[in-house]
């Protein structure tokens, strides 16, 4: 779990009672949302008092109940008391107003990330209707927060006929609470410098003065939802359903600028810039489910429709480009402006059709079949948007410029749109039986398909030239040649590989499995094997295959609580690797390309082998106990651990995490839950990489050769400890209920990293070599929240509820280090600050609710 | 942003409102807790949850009811006035009176004691109780636990609508099977004894098969009204005939009623 989302969770679950309402109920047409609430009602059951039911766990017994497993359930609560109408209609509902307010660090980017606290009138509402008689019910609810954070609810229909849904949500994220831009147009496509700034020439103390005086702001996307879906018999074995949601998010978010890198001190222009965000997501489904005796099936279509209304970013970049030849010979002409080619709109459109055949042998027979496809067919962008001369001459025949009114046009392009698509199609067949009560057994055979049919060449007919100007000219107005493109006709560009083509990756997977369970008393085991083999396109091997091996054990105690042991190990092999399969989309495969006199520079070290289809053994355990404490308490414990050891001398070479959790839950009546817990995670990832010798490029790509000599070798280990605990304490005193919550989380972060020599750090940083050191500094996360709630009864149908939250924390990134004082280092500007480094800041809210 | 110098006197302000509030309705408040100090935990205060009308009266909770312990022979010196509805042997002669015979004695017991605080209304059975004790109560139930009830029939009809309904209820309309509860047989249901399940008080429920239909009927609408919804056994049947027509339960009373009850 990320340190933001259990953020969010200690947010939510301390802002209302921890017990209140049941979880949403799920059908199979509610593609439209899965969750309903915010910071401030997390579950959106919007009740301000919540007390527990009197009729318990049932009407039938009074124990407390337990899952399968042993842990105890919740103790539900009381819906609201209904009222009966002449046309023998129920109903209930509440509404109700109120304030929040904030105090401390209340602007920093951890306090608000998803729930956007401010001072702000809150209100909440909820109404339900039924109709017992026939089954007819509907049902209202939502909570304001404030205008970017709400939610809105419709349910309605006719219980075993039809069920209608409506929703309108908006959920904030904050991306950053101390962004300082320089540029005017933050959320358009236009990032145009200020005064006193000139693209292309302006002096860092020049852009220093201006990231200085930039106004200090919050970058954030909120995201707006709303659907509506059905779900309808149309006779006793046939259900049709459908959905149809959207989803708009609009803002601003953190983006990139690059002028080339400007690690030569003086050469490039980095600028950390801001990009919009104006999107707009409509998904559809549409179904057919037959439920016969024998067969069972379901046809349904998916459909998913991105659409980008601000698809480009256009941006001014201030800094002065200077060659790395020197003064003496300075770029031919000024690279100052860039444009990025944003996400395109597309279409995603799948066919699904299951079946299933009840057997002899109590056994099941399915068969799934699905094919779809992505489509995207945008206009597509000129390379560059420079006018005049770019590149670099350094001399007659020497001349490595270009003529920006060759590449700022489409019609440079080989194609004016994308015409970009991928079809794929998935066959699954499994069988289920469980011929006797102790035993069973199981088979599956899965197959996959992706077709890559996008297949674009990066020529430009108006020079005749491949490839294409990288990094909007400036790596080209750098270093000498690298301007991204191969010419034939032109010695000079003769023998450069680029890119001249896209790399249609696609691949065939196919996936057998076969296992077996026994019962046996109070035991239970399983045992599965399966055979996976990955057929891709265009990657470093042609065939992957991985066996597998999982047991497991479950054993129920006398308790009624359980213990659950599970064992996974894997071998992933596959043929021979390949470290440059890429050739066939490099300018060596064209007509014309002229072998360099030392043989092409090797693309990496045959020694590297890519995580996802290298060699690898792994292995998985877990243990999982919960035991039952009396009636009314639970103690579970949690331990795992999850190995993998990749067969690379350069790459991924392993990783190792493991963890455990301890809690312990009592709930001796309905009106006392008390629960503690502690955590502790960790995990290790282990990289080891090569440093090319810049002065002695050549084709051998062995590790230990001339260009990847073992002494440039270097690794690094990358540590993570997290530790977590926790309390919450709910007690009710008659119509009063108070609630309190106390969680904690640290996270350190360790990034090490080992050398054989100086050969092994960038040559610009060679110099650096007595600050080298081991390791980054640490990185840290530590958060303490506190929360309190009170509820309580004010009459008949008046409620009310104080609540507060209070957060302390502590954060430190090395990334970030320097950003306090400023953003502008060198030919880098960077635009967020990090978030805060120490805040103490906290929310009280106040709501009261009346019931009809 | 100082809280102690903005905005936390609007919010001191808004808690004194409240405390206020609450002092102004204290008067009301201590009255319901007087009202569920009376009633034990196994008689809890009428849920919010339930419905209009059954606000005015208090839950009994018989989820826990313990069984039942009396002298029948004591029981049986005590039954004349009984059996001159109920029958001689426990048996009713009159179709609007129920048969005793057989019945769980716990069953028996708490309905005598309804009968007698009127969260069972009965005009007949209400002056008759009044003039027994808990004693007499638990005799009595024991008494007629151990008679035997009559065989009224000796076919069941498994095709009928009330069979149908009985075993398999009528999921488009919410009715759950009554067997559930009931026993597929129709003469209740015996714990299964498993540890670490919770224990149903089936001593509570009623045994069905062979009961007089014009009674079975009578209660069923008694619990679709609302008349009896004061126990938590109540109000399980109430959720259970709320989706009954008057066909049904006729149809289901008529099933029972050929039942036979051993």
């Amino acid at each position: 779990m990320s340190k933001s989302s259990l953020v969010c969770l200690c947010i939510g679950s301390m802002v209302l009672p921890l017990t209140a309402g049941a979880a949403d109920p799920s059908n199979s047409a509610r593609i439209t949302d899965l969750h309903f609430g915010n910071a401030l009602d997390l579950r959106g059951w919007g009740v301000a008092l919540d007390l527990p039911a009197q009729e318990g766990m049932s009407l039938l017994h009074p124990d407390m109940l337990r899952t399968p497993s042993g842990a105890l359930y919740p103790y539900p609560s009381a819906p609201l008391a209904m009222q009966q109408a002449d046309n023998g209609w129920l109903y209930s509902g509440s509404f109700g107003g109120g304030y929040v307010t904030t105090f401390g660090d209340d602007d920093s980017l951890w306090f608000n990330q998803y729930a956007d606290w401010g001072d702000d009138f809150i209100a909440q509402f909820s109404f339900n209707m039924e109709h017992p008689q026939s089954g007819r019910f509907a049902e209202i609810r939502g909570t304001h927060q404030n205008e970017n954070n709400q939610f809105y609810r419709l349910r309605a229909g006719q219980a075993g006929r039809y069920r209608i849904e409506a929703f309108y949500r908006d959920v904030p994220h904050l991306i950053s609470t101390t962004a300082r831009p320089i540029w005017n147009g933050v959320g358009t496509q236009e990032l145009t410098l200020p005064v006193g700034l000139t693209p292309g020439t302006s002096t860092v103390a020049q852009v220093t003065a201006a990231s200085l005086a930039a106004t200090q702001r919050t970058l954030r996307v909120d995201r707006t939802r709303a659907g509506v879906s059905i779900e309808g018999e149309l006779s006793r074995r046939f259900t049709a359903y459908a959905s149809l949601a959207n989803e708009q998010r609009d803002g601003t978010r953190l983006w990139g600028g690059s002028m080339f890198f400007a690690f030569i001190p003086g050469t490039g222009g980095v600028n950390e810039t801001v990009r919009p965000i104006d999107f707009s997501t409509t998904d559809t489904a549409l179904g057919l489910r037959y439920v016969g005796d024998v067969w069972r099936a379901n046809v349904s279509y998916a459909g998913s429709f991105f659409r980008n209304r601000k698809d480009r970013l256009d941006y001014e970049s201030p800094f002065t480009l200077t060659t790395v030849l020197g003064p003496a010979v300075p770029p031919a002409g000024v690279i100052s402006h860039g444009q990025f080619s944003l996400e395109p709109d597309n279409d995603y459109h799948n066919l699904r059709i299951e079946l299933s055949r009840q057997l002899g042998w109590n056994g099941t027979l399915s068969l799934t079949a699905s094919g779809a496809t992505m489509r995207q067919n945008d206009d597509l962008l000129a390379p560059v948007t420079c006018n005049g001369i770019g590149g670099i001459f350094i001399a007659p025949g020497v001349d490595y410029t270009f003529d920006c009114a060759d590449w700022n046009t489409p019609a440079a392009l080989s194609q004016r749109t994308a015409d970009a698509r991928i079809d794929t199609q998935m066959l699954d067949l499994r069988a289920v039986f469980r011929p006797t009560s102790s035993f069973g057994w199981r088979a599956s055979l899965r197959h996959y398909e992706e077709d890559n049919k996008t297949d674009y060449l990066a020529y430009n007919p108006l020079t005749g030239q491949y490839g294409y100007i990288s990094e909007n000219g400036s790596q080209g107005s750098v270093v000498p040649g690298e301007t991204g493109i191969f010419d034939p006709g032109n010695p000079l560009y003769a023998s450069y590989v680029v890119p001249i083509r896209n790399v249609p990756f696609e691949y065939t997977q196919t996936t057998a499995e076969l296992g077996a369970d026994w019962w046996l008393g109070r035991h239970s085991l399983g045992a599965t094997y399966s055979f996976d083999r990955n057929e891709p396109e265009h990657r470093e091997r042609t065939r992957i295959d991985e066996q597998r091996l999982m047991l497991s054990w479950l054993y129920r105690l006398r308790t009624g609580g359980t213990l659950r042991l599970s064992y996974e190990i894997a071998d992933r092999t596959g043929d021979a690797y390949n470290h440059d399969p890429y050739h066939a989309f490099k300018s060596i495969s064209l007509p014309g390309f002229v072998m360099p006199p030392g043989g092409l520079t090797a693309h990496t070290t045959s020694a590297m082998r890519k995580y996802d289809i290298s060699d690898r053994r792994q292995e998985k355990m877990r243990a999982i106990m919960i035991h039952p404490v009396g009636l009314a308490a639970t103690i579970s414990a949690t331990v795992y651990g999850n190995y993998n050891d990749y067969d690379a001398a350069i790459g991924r070479r392993g990783t190792w995490t493991t963890g455990g959790t301890l809690q312990w839950d009592y709930q001796p009546t309905e009106k006392i839950t008390f629960n503690a817990y502690l955590g502790y995670d960790y995990s290790h990832l282990r990289i080891a990489n090569v440093a090319d010798d810049e002065g002695n490029l050549g084709p051998d790509p062995n590790l230990g050769g001339p260009v990847y000599p073992l002494a440039n070798r270097w690794t690094e280990d990358d540590r993570e400890d997290s530790y977590n605990a926790g309390l919450s304490l709910r007690q009710v005193f008659g119509q009063q209920v108070l609630d309190i919550g106390y969680s904690f989380v640290y996270t350190q972060g360790e990034i090490g990293y080992d050398y054989e020599s100086l050969g092994a750090v960038a040559g610009t940083q060679q110099g650096l070599a007595g600050m080298i050191g081991n390791g980054f500094p640490s990185n840290y996360y530590r958060l303490h929240a506190l929360d309190a709630g009170l509820s309580t009864r004010l009459g008949e149908r008046w409620t009310a509820r104080l609540s507060a939250r209070y957060e302390l924390g502590r954060f430190a990134d090395f990334h970030y280090l320097g950003f306090a004082d400023q953003l502008v280092y060198a030919h880098r500007v960077y635009t967020d600050a990090g978030p805060t480094r120490r805040y103490d800041a906290g929310m009280v809210a106040l709501m009261f609710n009346y019931q009809l | 942003m100082n809280i102690m110098t903005t905005r936390l006197p609007l919010l001191a302000g808004l808690l004194l409102l409240v405390l206020g509030w609450q002092a102004a309705v204290a008067q009301t408040q201590g009255a319901n807790a007087a009202a569920d100090q009376q009633v034990p935990v196994e008689e809890g205060a009428a849920s919010d949850a339930t419905s209009a009308a059954t606000e005015s009266k208090p839950l009994q909770n018989l989820r826990a009811a313990p069984l039942v312990q009396g002298d029948a022979q004591a029981g049986a010196g005590k039954a004349e006035v009984c059996a001159a509805c109920h029958g001689q042997d426990g048996n009713a002669l009159v179709p609007d009176f129920p048969s005793l015979a057989g019945q769980p004695a716990t069953y028996l017991y708490l309905q005598l004691r309804a009968y007698q605080d009127e969260s069972r209304p009965n005009p007949i059975m209400k002056p008759l109780v009044d003039m027994l004790d808990d004693q007499d109560f638990k005799d009595l139930a024991a008494y007629y636990a151990t008679l035997q009830p009559r065989a009224t029939a000796t076919e069941v009809n498994d095709t009928s609508a009330g069979h149908s309904l009985f075993t398999a209820g009528d999921p488009a309309r919410g009715v759950p099977a009554c067997q559930g509860c009931h026993g597929v047989a129709g003469v209740g249901v015996r714990d299964t004894g498993i540890a670490g399940r919770p224990v149903v008080p089936w001593h509570t429920y009623p045994a069905l098969a062979g009961q007089q239909a014009p009674y079975i009927v009578a209660q069923l609408k008694a619990y679709q009204s609302g008349e009896r919804s004061f126990t938590s056994n109540a109000q399980i049947m109430q959720s259970v005939v709320n989706g009954l027509t008057e066909q049904d339960m006729q149809q289901i009373a008529a099933y029972l009623s050929q039942l036979p009850a051993q």
